[in-house]
This record gives C-alpha cells, sequence and structure tokens, in this order.
C-alpha cells in the first residue's frame, strides 16, 4: 500500500512496453551482487567462529599438549583419537547421552504436544496466563534452576521429597540423580518446546479440520489423523533438537547439581569432553574427542533430515 | 476439539465454529481442563516458590512445614548486591542487548537474500547455517579458548559479544527467512517495478510487515545469551563474567542459604521473565508467522 505513496509524483507514468527503471551496468551489477553482498557478513562470521575453530580443532588433535602457551606441543598422530576411541568411560559416556536423550523425549514431544493441544481449550486471557505459567521456567536461566532443584530436591527438608512422601537422596544415588538431572532439564526446556509446538499448529491450515469435522470426524480422530500429521516437520524438527542438544541443554544442570557423579552416573559425552579440556587441561584430547563427536552428531543430523523431508506431511 | 491458531487467539475465541464438535460430552472436557491447569501450575510452582522464598527472611525460607503467609523483605537482595551482583548484572545486560543488536543486522539481509529466489543454492546456504549448530559447542571450545588466548581477549565482554552473535545467528537467519517467504512475492515484484532498490523495499516494503517476526527473532536471542553458561563460564572470570558465572559462584558459596540464593536466582531471572511475559502473545504470533511450519 504505502509504494504508491512512494512513487513520486512529478515523474509521467511510463508506457507499459518501457522498461520503467533502466539501471547503468554497473549498477545492474552491484543490483545482481546484492544478494550475495547481504549473505556475506553473516557467512563470514559463523566461518571465522565456527569452522575455523573446527580446523584448529584438527590440528590440535594431533598434538600432546597441555594448554599452557609456554609448555611444548608435541606431535603424537593419531595416539589421541586411539586413545579417546578406546577410553572406558566413553562408552559408558555415551550411554548416559542416550539415556538423557531417551529421558528428554517426553518432555520435548510428548507434554509439549498434550499442552499445546489442551491449551487451546482455555479461552482468552486465561490461555495468556496458561502459556505464561508453562512458559516462565525457560526463561530462569538454568544456573539459577540448579540453584533452586538443589534445594526442592534436598533429602531432608526438599520439597520434592516432602510431596512424593518419599525418602530418597536425589544426588547421591546414581539413578535417582540421573532421573532428577533428566526431570529438571526436561521442566526447563518444556516452555521452549511447548512454544514451538503451538506456533507448529497455530502455522497448520485449519481447513482440513474443520473439513473433517463437517464430514463427521470425532475430535479425537481429528487430532490423530490431522493434526499430528500436518504437525510432523515441527515434531521431526523438535526430535532434532532434541538429539543434538540433550547434552547440552543439561550441562549447566550437571556442572552445578552433580559435577558428573555419583560416579559417572550423569557424565554425558558434553560432560566427558568439557572434562578432557578443562579439567585434565589436554588440548590434543579434547579437540580429538570433539572431532568424533562432531562427526557422529552430522551424520545423526543428515539422516534424520533425509527422513524428515521423506516422512513429513506438508500441506502445501 | 476446537481448532483455533494462535495467531487468531483474540479474534477466534468468539468464533461459533470452535464451539461445534465440543458438546458431546461434557465431563470429559471439565476433567480435561482441570488436569491441564494441574500440570500448568505444577510447572510453575518451583518458579513462584523461588520468587517468594527471595522475600523471606532465612528463619522463614528453612522453616518446616513451609509458610505461606509470612512478612516480605528486602534484606535477601541487599545481601545479594552487597555480594557484588551488580557488574555481573550490567556485563549480561550489555552481552545480551549488543549481540541481539549484532545478530538482527546480520540475519534480516542473510535472510532476505536467502528468501528472494529459491534456488539449489539457497538451500546448500541454509544447510551451511544449521551444520554450525550441529557443531557441539564443546568440541570447538578447547580450540575457540586458544584464539581467545592468543589475542588477548580472555576475560573480555567482547569476545562474549562476539560469540553469542556466532551462537544465535543461524537461528535467527532460519526464523527470518521464514518470516520473509510469508511475504508476497507481488509485492517485491511491484516495489522492483516502482525502481525501488534492494535496500529501500527491504527498508521500506519489507521490515513494516515482518516486525513481529523481528520481535520473536530478537527475544529468543535475548533469551539465549542472558542465559548462556557455556562460553561465560570457560572464558570470563571476574571482569566480563555475566549473571550466570555469578549463580555458581554463589551457589557454591552461599548454597546453605536458601533465601538468599533464592533472591540471586530471582534477580538474574528477573530481566527475561519481565520481557518474556511481556512479549510472549507476540512471540507466538511472531513464530506462527511461518517458522515452524
Amino acid at each position: 500500500m504505502t509504494l504508491l505513496v512512494e512513487v513520486p509524483p512529478p515523474a509521467p507514468a511510463p508506457a507499459a512496453e518501457v522498461p520503467p527503471a533502466r539501471r547503468s551496468a554497473g549498477r545492474r551489477l552491484v543490483g545482481a551482487a546484492a544478494p550475495y553482498l547481504y549473505l556475506a557478513p553473516a557467512l563470514a562470521l559463523l566461518v571465522v567462529w565456527t569452522y575455523r575453530p573446527l580446523l584448529q580443532a584438527v590440528q590440535l588433535s594431533t598434538l600432546s599438549w597441555n594448554l599452557l602457551p609456554t609448555s611444548p606441543a608435541t606431535p603424537v598422530g593419531a595416539a589421541n583419537f586411539r586413545e579417546v576411541l578406546t577410553a572406558p568411560e566413553l562408552g559408558d559416556a555415551v550411554g548416559v547421552t542416550a539415556l538423557f536423550i531417551v529421558g528428554l523425549l517426553p518432555f520435548t514431544i510428548v507434554l509439549p504436544v498434550v499442552i499445546a493441544l489442551s491449551a487451546r481449550r482455555v479461552r482468552g486471557r486465561a490461555r495468556t496466563l496458561y502459556q505464561a505459567l508453562v512458559f516462565a521456567p525457560m526463561l530462569v536461566a538454568p544456573v539459577a534452576s540448579a540453584a533452586i532443584w538443589q534445594w526442592l530436591l534436598d533429602p531432608g527438608s526438599g520439597a520434592v521429597n516432602r510431596v512424593l512422601g518419599l525418602q530418597v537422596n536425589w544426588l547421591a544415588d546414581p539413578t535417582a540423580a540421573q532421573v532428577a538431572i533428566i526431570v529438571v532439564t526436561g521442566w526447563h526446556v518444556l516452555g521452549f518446546a511447548t512454544l514451538i509446538v503451538s506456533a507448529g499448529l497455530g502455522g497448520t491450515d485449519d481447513e482440513y479440520a474443520a473439513a473433517a469435522s463437517v464430514d463427521g470426524a470425532r475430535p479425537r480422530q481429528i487430532t490423530w489423523r490431522i493434526t499430528l500429521p500436518l504437525l510432523s516437520p515441527t515434531l521431526v524438527f523438535l526430535t532434532l533438537m532434541t538429539i543434538l542438544l540433550s547434552a547440552q541443554w543439561s550441562f549447566p544442570l550437571v556442572d552445578t547439581l552433580t559435577q558428573g557423579g555419583p560416579g559417572d552416573a550423569t557424565t554425558s559425552i558434553y560432560y566427558l569432553l568439557w572434562e578432557y579440556g578443562f579439567r585434565s587441561f589436554d588440548a590434543g584430547h579434547g579437540a580429538a574427542a570433539g572431532l568424533v563427536f562432531f562427526v557422529v552428531f552430522l551424520a545423526v543430523a543428515w539422516v534424520l533430515v533425509t527422513l524428515s523431508d521423506r516422512l513429513s506431511f506438508h500441506d502445501d | 476439539m476446537a481448532i483455533t491458531t494462535e495467531r487468531g487467539s483474540t479474534t477466534t475465541s468468539s468464533a461459533p465454529v470452535d464451539d461445534g464438535p465440543r458438546r458431546t460430552s461434557r465431563t470429559g472436557p471439565v476433567l480435561l481442563t482441570t488436569l491441564t491447569w494441574i500440570l500448568g501450575i505444577g510447572f510453575f510452582f518451583p518458579v513462584l516458590w523461588m520468587v517468594l522464598t527471595a522475600f523471606k527472611t532465612e528463619g522463614d525460607a528453612q522453616s518446616s512445614p513451609p509458610t505461606f503467609v509470612f512478612t516480605p523483605t528486602f534484606e535477601q537482595f541487599r545481601t545479594v548486591f552487597d555480594a557484588g551482583i551488580g557488574p555481573y548484572l550490567a556485563n549480561s545486560l550489555g552481552a545480551t542487548v549488543i549481540s541481539t543488536l549484532l545478530v538482527l543486522l546480520l540475519a534480516i539481509p542473510a535472510a532476505f537474500a536467502l528468501s528472494m529466489r529459491p534456488v539449489e543454492k539457497t538451500q546448500d546456504v541454509l544447510f551451511f547455517f544449521i551444520s554450525t549448530k550441529m557443531l557441539p559447542v564443546v568440541a570447538a571450545i578447547v580450540p575457540i579458548y586458544v584464539v581467545v588466548n592468543d589475542i588477548g581477549l580472555l576475560d573480555n565482554i567482547w569476545t562474549l559479544i562476539v560469540l553469542y552473535t556466532a551462537m544465535n545467528l543461524p537461528i535467527a537467519v532460519w526464523m527470518m527467512r521464514s518470516f520473509f517467504l510469508e511475504v508476497p512475492s507481488e509485492l517485491l515484484e511491484a516495489a522492483t517495478m516502482d525502481g525501488a532498490s534492494l535496500a529501500r523495499t527491504l527498508r521500506e516494503v519489507v521490515l513494516p510487515i515482518i516486525s513481529p517476526g523481528i520481535f520473536a527473532t530478537g527475544l529468543i536471542c535475548v533469551i539465549f545469551s542472558w542465559n548462556e553458561f557455556f562460553f561465560a563460564v570457560n572464558l570470563t572470570s571476574a571482569n566480563a563474567g555475566t549473571m550466570p558465572t555469578f549463580l555458581v559462584q554463589f551457589v557454591t558459596s552461599q548454597g546453605l542459604y536458601f533465601a538468599q540464593l533464592s533472591a540471586a536466582a530471582t534477580l538474574a531471572a528477573l530481566p527475561v521473565i519481565i520481557a518474556g511475559w511481556v512479549a510472549q502473545n507476540k512471540l507466538v504470533q511472531g513464530l506462527s508467522f511461518g517458522a515452524v511450519k
């Protein structure tokens, strides 16, 4: 609409056959290059801050070095990779990571779908309030929520034991600690996942559901046969995020609540790698483990992206 | 079950279409609605408890059974400020605001360029943006540490600003592109016909239309950078430390003082809680605009 106003009034309207804006060769060149110029700064920043470190990781992974500028770095070839891949703690960490991923899926897929669908029963102002309630945990910094939960999980005076009527020492027992980390991480990311699902629901076309309803479909059928399939790209996206980021999401909580323990019960791949780098100050070891991790994740992501193209229903 | 778009929550809430299929049974929906609320309140409870405890005395906070009625006090907040939370708050604010502005400044043109002609290469570039998110931060932290150390920017707020910008940029480009795709292409063609340059088309035609999207993207970036822990804890200490690093020290040193801890956690969460609540409807609206379709 505004466009019509933008046109300078004194210029006479050009005849329909004549191209309205003739531009010089130079300007046309700039015009053609413009999209690339628009992209360049963003690409440059990412290349410098994510892919250059990756290349450096490749270089570091062949060295034995303790991160101190004064001490020498000795080339060790593939020894770091051999050590990483044969380290017994790696297997345990992979197991813990897989457990976190599986444990978090209900919080990133099932509950958000249930909450987003049921939030639609709530109307008007109440819905705004409801969204705010579910959304709130996401806004609390993970470290802050670790602080609250440390206290809620306290074996003596904590609210959790009191409410559930249990006597569990949550952060000192291996299984209990794993459950605690999963639930607290899940509590934290639920709001974000619900937001994404709500947005996905908002983006789907109502006409299909309306049509099915006219055809006599029951609400349950509409949910399972129409709403959820239309939501499938969103759900695949959330699954991908959960697989890639579970260990990362849980890091602040693991670091503040359990430091990877008791034993190695909550040491995920992410935490283990961090320990390699910043606890044992073994730069080469850390870099090699990071690269292995990256390659595996890239493969998983590629499979999921390919699958999602096949599995997703698109309404266009 | 009635189907409503989030986008139209205000306009369609009274639409008659919604009420048709729901009337079949009465107890089911009431039960479900009650469960829905119990679930919501359950998830909110820890946050509420944190805020309440922040206003208690240490004695009230430790009382068993817990008290809901108490005389509010600002004593804990005073203690937290005395413990030196101020500079950390300022660092967080600086890193968050500057990096978010930088992200938008870089992401808007990039996403606009990516939304113009959907060609094979567009997909490649988009995949490149997303692929940087598959690189686990922990795999890059050692090399980043080495680089930052080499250029003498350890414990410097600008390091965090640059890293937060790089961290949020892929998400922002990806979100913004889907907003740009929703802009009718006739509008762009009309602008070009009228002789508007690309920059002018972007500034005067496209941006006003997608402003809810920009808002949503900005808010997501604010939340992520405000709460970011990993870079902050590994690359900063006393000078450039942000709220999460202050909190982690506070948890370690004052872990037994629940009221103080709650006050610190409340202060850390307050800015984003306010921003998030004020903007949450816009956020859902913006996201529904096409992002995760």
